[in-house]
């Protein structure tokens, strides 16, 4: 069972393509505050932030908004459509159905791209940032990059990152499932973690996720880093697997403003596998963060 | 001493009357933000804030505080004590330091002009603390004129003789030092508040009483009572539960009145409760005006649970006197040896530092922000070797509390395993009293367990001591879960025979059940010292001379005695020919300050002292526990100077060393250092040298086991 159920449960229409999102909100109706956590990878639902809604919602009184990315859980899983700019487009069709104006916007691995995205094209309804374990892409990273070949071709062999392939994928995506989640887990005892991708993986297709690697990449966004206004926090794992620590250091330098946080020992997800700590940051972080010109707090 | 002197001073002046407003600025110059605290209106002033200003500035803020028209250094005049002008006279001061923003803290009058400041420069107020708010007559509402007046009818009238003081005009008139300490004691209805109580008195006794009742009629007839809606800034009411000046429900209609504040209460405090309770008061207010104020750029880090794989100990060791250091040392050398790989962090100062960096130890680099201790304590000796060192104590309250914060922060993201305080009294004592700040085991080390009283006849020194044990005790009992281990250094023997005070209990009784007795800490062993003409030699004492060595320990508080000690010599040098004395003068005594005589040499600072001590003929040292004990050990003659009033160099270390058979003449009183009396003294011990138990050894490994044991 779940520690909290959402208040409200409801559909948000994208305007411009016309796919559904299912959304829920949580917590109180009437708070100075709304967080929104966006959604990742499509390989998962918005159950990858459970950690973090109940704490939000009922100890720390925000009103809290997630939904499921495109491609998982109960949203749509339309042919095409994963660029940046549709999960950009999804968040906002969300926000205005569930009434909020302005977020503070909490982005994990993909879904940070996403936020930086709805910050720089959208600061008005966003009023700060925390990206978690950031997958940005560097154009200038000499880094060999998988091609769009390669990643549709048929591996040399089904071991390691080579499972990273559409044809694997096509084949045998339990298999890649089963790989991957025990690179966004590589603190030891993470099985409950790693079995909770597994299960929510099985919430897409191998054509979704295929569509979202051919489509994902978001090489403007490298101008729009540096341009975000909004106070913003970066927490990465120093053993993170998916998304190494340099990424990170990358990052932090086109955010001179940042706060940022390390997480020794941590891997991909320290929000699920380090909760508490996380947790406790995040409450502390976004007691910082100014509401505007609202009179008053709410409790923290 | 204070625990941090402004960086600035100065006074501004109020454009429309001409007032001169005196302030100080304390923090770092390029703060990014300020918090500025205003006093209560006349009865306290600036000094009010001392247990915040240290902390706030460790924080990085720019703290501003200034005393109020008709107080401490602001200019008094006979009347204009209105809220209009109060506020001109912040607003002045804030234009001469240049604060155009600013979080803002104020206590019970303060609202009065803070409010409509709010109110009306909403651009420069980000937050606003009230503290024990006084609105007019309770009321947060204009006062209608007949409720005004008969605010002013109840203050000035008049009263019998055998009417109790209490806060009123004529009693400010006719009975004001009364008053004072009355109104001051009602304040701090928390036990053991002997501190606070005697430091508001002595405050409101600096102002004049009939500018306070100018001010209290002027704050009232002149107060709008009309900004209660209009602040629109995050607001913070903070009230003692059992405030017994301005009752609660004053406080819950001043936060009725103010819509979005936030209303906190603080069960069993009283009306003060940044004095009486600085370190939850301070870390509320720090959180407080936070709120909202965005990123704090920079890199932090914390670990994960499962990869701390060092195991961490944070060492807090006292730098009065060098004694804890050396024994700290020793117990750190042990617990290596039984914990592999421990790595020991140390929050120290000067002269503790010494000795740590002496044998390799790593200093944390927070240590730097830790306010003196013994600059402090030297600075409140008296001229004839004299330390009432349970009122220097007393007196380093805000030097202790600003030092707490410091380890404070230290431990909370430090991840240690454990925490060492030996006679740290600032942890042990926040600690007990914010013990849900604890977060890792602590043990407590010391050698010498209760206050005791020096003044014969002194009946509020007696009081004071006993409520001072008394919490102590109140402490340990209700949260025996702070101390994990408390380890006292020595054995039943070496506790004094005295109570804790009057109704209290027995010291001797008290200690085994709540201590462990660890025996002594040698820090050498006398047998390793090696062949002892060898290290005369070294030492460069001559065959078949006789060398005194005159000691002092490492603060420079025994200056007087070394002077008293060298003047004295010359005939001490006719009783005996062979005698010379070689004086060490410690790191913070300066050589060059004592006269020149025939037969001493000087020198600063030695390192193991112990060794030199040891094979003198005869030494000369103050009071302290270590050093009387390292010549105890080494079986040296020596004469000891305990500090004139200072309770545990004449009770404490006396008691021990007359245990471990160090005779009583060997004590002398500085009073007593006239005439002959070093020949005499001399020539007694050295014609018929004591004898001395055996100080045992083991005591470091004993104490290490135990920490071990937590870790």
């Amino acid at each position: 069972m779940r520690a909290l159920e959402p208040r409200v449960s409801g559909v948000a229409i994208n305007g411009h393509d016309g796919v559904r999102v299912h959304y829920e909100v949580f917590g109180p109706e009437v708070s100075a505050r709304t967080v929104l956590l966006l959604p990742t990878w499509s390989l998962v639902n918005s159950r990858v932030w459970k950690m973090q809604v109940p704490f939000l919602a009922s100890i720390c009184g925000h009103q809290v908004v997630t939904f499921d990315g495109r491609g998982n859980g109960k949203s749509d899983r339309p042919p095409e459509g994963y660029r940046a700019l549709d999960f950009m487009q999804d968040a906002l069709a969300v926000m205005d159905a569930a009434g909020v104006e302005t977020a503070d916007v909490v982005g994990f691995s993909s879904g940070a791209r996403w936020g930086a995205y709805l910050a720089g094209l959208h600061p008005d309804r966003v009023r700060s940032l925390v990206f978690i374990a950031s997958a940005v892409f560097i154009r200038s990273s000499s880094k060999a990059r998988l091609t769009r070949e390669a990643f549709l071709s048929a591996p040399p062999d089904r071991e390691g990152s080579n499972k990273y392939n559409a044809v694997h994928w096509r084949e045998d995506l339990p298999d890649f499932v089963h790989w991957f989640a025990r690179q966004i887990f590589t603190e030891p005892h993470s099985t409950k973690g790693q079995d909770d991708i597994e299960e929510w993986a099985r919430g897409t297709t191998p054509e979704v996720l295929v569509q979202t690697i051919l489509e994902g990449k978001t090489p403007e966004l490298e101008e729009l880093w540096p341009a975000l206004e909004q106070p913003v926090a970066l927490v990465h794992g120093d053993e993170d697997a998916v998304t190494p620590l340099s990424l990170f250091e990358w990052l932090a330098e086109q955010l001179p403003h940042a706060e940022l946080h390390v997480v020794r020992g941590g891997g991909h997800a320290p929000h699920l596998r380090d909760p508490v700590l996380f947790n406790l940051y995040l409450r502390d972080f976004l007691a910082r963060v100014p509401v505007g010109d609202r009179r008053g707090h709410a409790r923290a | 001493m204070r625990a941090l002197e402004p960086r600035l001073r100065g006074s501004a002046t109020n454009p429309h009357d001409g007032v001169r407003l005196s302030y100080e600025v304390f923090g770092p110059a390029e703060a990014p933000r300020t918090v500025v605290l205003v006093p209560a209106g006349l009865f306290a002033h600036a000094r009010m804030w001392k247990l915040q200003v240290p902390f706030l500035a460790m924080r990085g803020y720019r703290v501003v505080t200034y005393d109020c028209r008709g107080s401490g250094g602001s200019e008094r005049p006979e009347t204009g004590y209105t809220p209009d002008l109060f506020a001109a006279d912040l607003l002045a001061v804030l234009a001469e330091v240049g604060v155009t923003k600013a979080a803002f803290v104020g206590m019970t009058w303060a609202l009065r002009w803070l409010g409509p400041i709010a109110a009306d420069h909403p651009e420069l107020v980000t937050h606003l603390v009230s503290i024990g708010t006084f609105p007019s007559a309770h009321q947060a509402r204009p006062l209608t004129p007949a409720e005004q007046a008969w605010v002013v009818e109840v203050f000035m009238a008049e009263v019998t003789p055998s009417t109790p003081v209490d806060w009123r005009g004529v009693d400010m008139r006719d009975r004001y030092p009364e008053m004072a300490s009355a109104i001051a004691t009602e304040d701090f209805c928390e036990p053991h508040s002997t501190k606070a109580i005697e430091d508001l008195t002595a405050w409101a006794l600096e102002t004049e009483p009939r500018h306070l009742i100018a001010s209290c009629l002027e704050l009232t007839s002149g107060d709008r009572g009309d900004y209660f809606e209009k602040v629109r800034c995050p607001t913070l009411i903070v009230h003692g539960e059992l405030d017994p000046a301005i009752p609660l429900t004053t406080a819950l209609r001043v936060h009725e009145a103010m819509p979005g504040s936030e209303l906190t209460v603080v069960r069993g405090g009283g009306h003060i409760p940044v004095v009486r309770d600085p370190v939850r008061s301070n870390l509320m207010i720090d959180e407080f005006i936070n709120r909202g104020q965005g990123a704090q750029p920079g890199r932090r880090e914390w670990t994960r649970a499962r990869s701390r794989h060092t195991k961490r100990a944070l060492f807090v060791s006292s730098p009065i006197g060098l004694g804890h250091a050396q024994r700290d040392v020793a117990i750190a050398k042990e617990l290596r040896e039984l914990v592999p790989g421990l790595e020991i962090d140390w929050l120290a100062q000067h002269p503790v530092t010494r000795v740590l960096e002496a044998n390799g130890e790593r200093i944390h680099p927070a240590s730097a922000l830790l306010a003196g201790e013994s600059p402090h304590i030297e600075s409140l000796m008296g001229a004839q070797h004299e330390l009432n060192v349970f009122q220097a104590i007393r007196e380093m309250d805000e030097i202790l509390l600003a030092n707490f914060h410091v380890f404070h922060e230290v431990a909370r993201d430090g991840n240690y395993d454990l925490w060492v305080g030996d006679e740290a009294w600032e942890v042990d004592y926040y600690l007990h009293e914010n013990p849900e700040l604890k977060s890792a085991p602590f043990a407590w080390l010391t050698d010498f367990v209760g206050y005791l009283p020096m003044l014969d006849g002194d009946e509020r020194e007696a009081y004071v001591v006993a409520d001072y044990n008394a919490e102590m005790i109140e402490q340990v009992a209700r949260f025996k879960r702070v101390r994990d281990a408390a380890i006292y250094i020595g054995e039943q023997s070496d506790i004094v025979p005295d109570a804790f005070g009057p109704e209290l209990p027995l010291i001797g009784e008290w200690v085994p059940r709540h201590f462990e007795l660890g025996g002594y800490v040698r820090y050498f062993d006398p047998a390793d010292l090696g062949d002892r003409a060898e290290r005369r030699k070294r030492f460069g004492f001559e065959e078949g001379e006789r060398v005194a060595v005159a000691a002092v320990g490492g603060t420079s508080v025994g200056a007087s005695l070394l002077r008293r000690i060298v003047e004295s010599f010359p005939a001490a040098k006719e009783a005996l020919p062979d005698l010379r004395l070689v004086v060490v003068c410690g790191p913070r005594i300066d050589p060059a300050s004592l006269p020149r005589v025939d037969g001493v040499s000087y020198l600063g600072y030695v390192h193991n002292l112990y060794e030199m001590l040891a094979v003198a003929d005869v030494a000369m040292v103050q009071g302290g526990l270590s050093t009387t004990m390292e010549l105890v050990a080494s079986g040296t003659p020596f004469l000891y100077f305990p500090l004139t009033n200072h309770f545990e160099q004449n009770r404490h270390v006396a008691h021990r060393l007359e245990r471990y058979g160090v005779p009583s003449h060997a004590r002398v009183k500085f009073a007593e250092t006239g005439g002959d009396w070093l020949a005499d003294k001399l020539t007694r011990l050295l014609s018929a040298p004591p004898r001395y138990l055996e100080v045992a050894g083991g005591g470091a490994r004993r104490a290490a086991e135990r920490l071990a044991a937590l870790l």
